[in-house]
């Protein structure tokens, strides 16, 4: 790790001038993070990917690679085929009876349609829902029962479990009520242990369906800077309502609109310059 | 035009009564048993429950005796034992055979049959449990009881080493465990029905994040969706064990209707309460002592404690079950 993560880090404890004066020294150091993008390896590489539900078509011809080390967002009207395409790169959608795709999905150099062993794959890919959605078993177990299923030992998972919860800011909060029942935690302390339930089988990808739109804007925020600082060491794609939030978070943003991407981008560029009539429309309305 | 206040009241008490009645109706129907059941307890006493001797006397005669203050029959002596023994160890041959297969069927119901194939099953369960008993009982002894005489019940036998319970003789097929097949068959329907409706309700989301952390569909509804609905399910399971526990007619048809006789294997012939009380009741009316009819009504008194006491039992154990909640470390 560079000394830079480390003072990201930290930067909690910052004060406003301190940050700015770190902004400086980013952007001066972008002709850096220039030579190191390149070498960024692709995670995930979808192509001519076209998936039905029955007879009905919901996903067309989509081109797209998602690089490790990055937070991608996934925007666009309801009913674009976001969430679906989410949740085809984990497979979820093939869980649903009559889904189909065509083309090529490939998840961590893994050919989604060929994955056999569905579970160690799904254990590479962590999902984060729209709604937080805790076991209905003690705050600790919803941490440590996947790593009892895939034979972790007991000290190990446990230790696991409280690092995890560190990673998220809950552990100070929950340390004596671990044997307690989470359905008493707030939304967003549900969605952070859901977070860190999925980062205790230490994904290397991070699938987030519209994360934080049951939230209230202070969890939100708290989520966002955890999606940031993740990013530093996996692949994020988040599929957002929350037009801002891609703005905050992603490093580049795909469009999509009935079925297709139509616009995929910086996130920057994508929101300041859009190439495409469509995207212009969905973002100035969004915007106001 | 009756004003609104006026109708919310009458609402309110016609609600009240509802609410109440079927408390009242059990209080009314327990107590008329009991009243009716006292002469036959005053006259047997303990040795009712555990004797295993049923014998009504000599219901022609016109000397009756005279015992503990109570005139019977000459002859006269009540033991249920073996009807009690009937009663529970067929319905728990019976549960031991549709829990599972009703779990398993819910299960698969909600989980893993594709919808439109589910809807014709869960129509096909729900007709199942409408079907009346005597079709049951008509089935048992037509086509189950020689299949229990001729192939389960020899193919059983060879477990006789290890279980000596189960060794032979196998009878004639009336018994036991074509009486705890036919009882299944028949609660079988009323398990699933209901298990699968509580399984349907539990939220997808929970079983969609177990099976994102990469757990199997085994797996989830293990440690998900069963902790879920584990009290309704044992609710489901109290429910069919009722229904067992008091089924007549289909167990009249295919027990054997043994008397004075414990069961020494699978394959011996019972009686339980519920058909006991079926059969002998038109032989007890004839009793000029009446002491017939207040044994058949201390069987039922007996049956319905029975009853009770399985569902407080259920209850308890559910209880217990709560306070599991399975944490670690």
């Amino acid at each position: 790790m560079t000394n830079d993560t480390v003072a990201l880090d930290d930067s909690v404890h910052l004060t406003e001038s301190e940050l700015l004066e770190l902004e400086a020294v980013l952007t001066g150091g972008i002709h850096l993070k220039k030579t190191a993008e390149s070498a960024k390896e692709t995670v995930i590489r979808v192509e001519n990917l076209s998936a039905y539900f029955g007879h009905k078509q919901v996903l067309q011809n989509l081109q797209l690679e998602i690089k490790d080390q990055e937070i991608t967002a996934l925007i666009g009207p309801s009913g674009c085929g976001k969430t679906t395409f989410l949740r085809t790169l984990n497979r979820m959608s093939h869980t649903v009876p009559g889904f189909r795709h065509e083309g090529v999905v490939s998840v961590l150099g893994r050919d989604v349609s060929e994955v056999r062993d569905v579970e160690s794959f799904r254990r590479a890919v962590g999902m984060l829902f729209q709604r937080p959605n805790p076991f209905p078993m003690s705050i600790i177990d919803n941490l440590t029962l996947a790593l009892k299923l895939f034979g972790v030992s007991k000290k190990e998972r446990i230790e696991i479990a409280k690092d995890k919860l560190n990673e998220v800011g809950l552990y100070e909060d929950l340390k004596d009520r671990l044997h307690q029942s989470p359905f008493a935690l707030s939304g967003g302390q549900q969605q952070r242990l859901c977070l860190a339930r999925a980062l205790a089988v230490q994904p290397k990808v991070l699938l987030l369906d519209e994360p934080a739109s049951a939230l209230d804007p202070k969890s939100t925020k708290l989520l966002e800077d955890l999606f940031v600082r993740l990013a530093e060491h996996m692949t994020i794609v988040i599929v957002t309502h929350n037009l801002a939030q891609a703005k905050r978070i992603a490093k580049r943003t795909a469009f999509m609109e009935a079925g297709e991407i139509v616009e995929f981008e910086l996130t920057d560029k994508l929101f300041y310059h859009p190439q495409d009539p469509r995207t212009r429309v969905y973002v100035e309305e969004q915007i106001g | 035009m009756l004003n609104a206040r006026i109708r919310s009241r009458i609402f309110q008490v016609a609600a009240g009564i509802a609410a109440v009645s079927p408390l009242l109706v059990l209080l009314f129907v327990a107590g008329v048993l009991v009243m009716d059941a006292w002469p036959a307890f005053k006259f047997q006493g303990f040795s009712f429950f555990t004797g295993i001797t049923w014998n009504m006397g000599n219901m022609y005669a016109s000397n009756p005796i005279v015992h503990n203050g109570v005139e019977g029959a000459p002859g006269a002596t009540f033991g249920i034992l073996p009807f009690i023994v009937g009663t529970i160890g067929s319905s728990l041959i019976a549960m031991m055979i549709a829990v599972p297969i009703s779990l398993l069927s819910a299960f698969a119901l909600v989980y893993k049959i594709p919808p439109r194939y589910a809807r014709w099953i869960s129509s096909a369960v729900e007709l199942l449990a409408g079907i009346p008993s005597v079709v049951f009982g008509l089935w048992g002894m037509v086509v189950l009881a020689p299949i229990v005489a001729n192939q389960i019940g020899p193919w059983l036998t060879h477990f006789g080493k290890v279980l000596p319970f189960l060794a032979g003789p196998v009878g004639s097929g009336f018994g036991l465990l074509t009486s705890g097949i036919v009882l299944a068959v028949m609660v079988i329907p009323i398990i699933t029905a209901t298990s699968r409706d509580l399984i349907a309700q539990v939220p997808k989301l929970p079983i969609e994040g177990a099976q994102a952390l990469g757990m199997t569909t085994f797996e989830s509804i293990r440690h998900i969706t069963f902790p879920m609905v584990r009290r309704g399910v044992i609710g489901a399971i109290i429910l069919g064990w009722g229904r067992a526990l008091g089924e007549t007619m289909a167990v009249l048809m295919v027990s054997g209707n043994a008397t004075n006789y414990l069961p020494t294997n699978l394959y011996s012939p019972i009686s339980t309460m519920a058909s006991t009380v079926a059969a002998l009741l038109d032989g007890a009316l004839t009793d000029f002592s009446k002491l017939s009819i207040h044994a058949l009504a201390l069987i039922a008194v007996t049956l319905l404690v029975i009853t009770m006491i399985t569902n407080l039992l259920a209850r308890l154990l559910v209880q217990l079950g709560r306070r599991d909640v399975g944490t670690e470390a």
